[in-house]
């Protein structure tokens, strides 16, 4: 079970050097602004990702994955609304 | 005015000084155009000397030559230089890197007052592999001290339990 605590603390409960933590963030900008409030376990999905299967990015662009999504929702019988409030779910 | 200089020795360069009008005081009046009517203004603005400060770019001596006082020589020829165009009131050696005192201090020794202080900022650069193995191998030869911990961060990011 991944350890309910925080990047930082994770990291400053294994490691001194203050820049090595910095290289080892060096990918937090694409998940989180703040090691301290981001989780160790989201964290350690994405970074573990990274470190198994290397970086890769969506053929034509992150607009591609927005469309499947709306693609399959309608599939399915679901309307895809834009610019509205959700104020309540089922 | 001469821009650029060469020092020989024995029939080979072994330094190079090289120096520019500042061009950007005419370039500002221009508003960024470069059509015929700003053509015509920058020959007008250069008649009329509108260029008062010289940028010393580059000066690279041999190290060998080092301490030969070829730098000294070159700064002397381009006060001769500014004087035979007294509109010149100014030469900017803004290339000098602040980590870098003996430069600093050889334009010091000549007369040069430090007005502009650019602030160098340097940190790691650290390429750091996405193959476990090499970045473990990269980060513990940069920080032997953190091997336990470097360890610890890949096994548990790689096999979360």
């Amino acid at each position: 079970m991944i350890p309910d605590i925080s990047v930082g603390e994770f990291l400053d409960s294994i490691i001194k050097n203050e820049d090595l933590k910095l290289i080892l963030l060096g990918n937090l900008g694409y998940f989180h602004d703040d090691p301290y409030t981001l989780s160790l376990a989201y964290y350690t999905i994405a970074q573990g990702s990274y470190f198994s299967n290397g970086a890769s990015y969506i053929k034509g662009g992150s607009q591609q994955l927005s469309n499947h999504l709306a693609g399959f929702i309608k599939r399915h019988g679901g309307e895809v609304l834009l610019n509205h409030i959700v104020t309540e779910k089922n | 005015m001469k821009s650029i200089w060469f020092a020989h020795y024995e029939r080979k360069p072994v330094a190079i000084y090289l120096m520019f009008p500042d061009i950007n005081q005419i370039l500002k009046h221009l508003n960024g155009k470069m059509d015929l009517i700003s053509m015509i203004k920058f020959v007008w603005l250069k008649h009329q000397k509108t260029m008062t400060r010289a940028k010393g770019f580059l000066m690279g001596v041999i190290p060998r030559f080092h301490n030969h006082g070829i730098e000294s020589a070159f700064i002397l020829n381009v006060r001769k230089a500014v004087e035979n165009k007294p509109h010149y009131t100014e030469v900017e050696f803004s290339w000098v890197a602040g980590f870098n005192p003996k430069m600093r201090n050889i334009f010091i020794s000549v007369g040069s007052v430090p007005v502009k202080n650019y602030i160098t900022y340097s940190r790691y650069s650290v390429t750091v592999s996405h193959d476990p193995r090499k970045a473990i191998e990269t980060l513990t030869g940069l920080f032997p001290d953190e091997k336990p911990g470097i360890t610890s961060y890949f096994d548990h990011i790689l096999n979360p339990k």
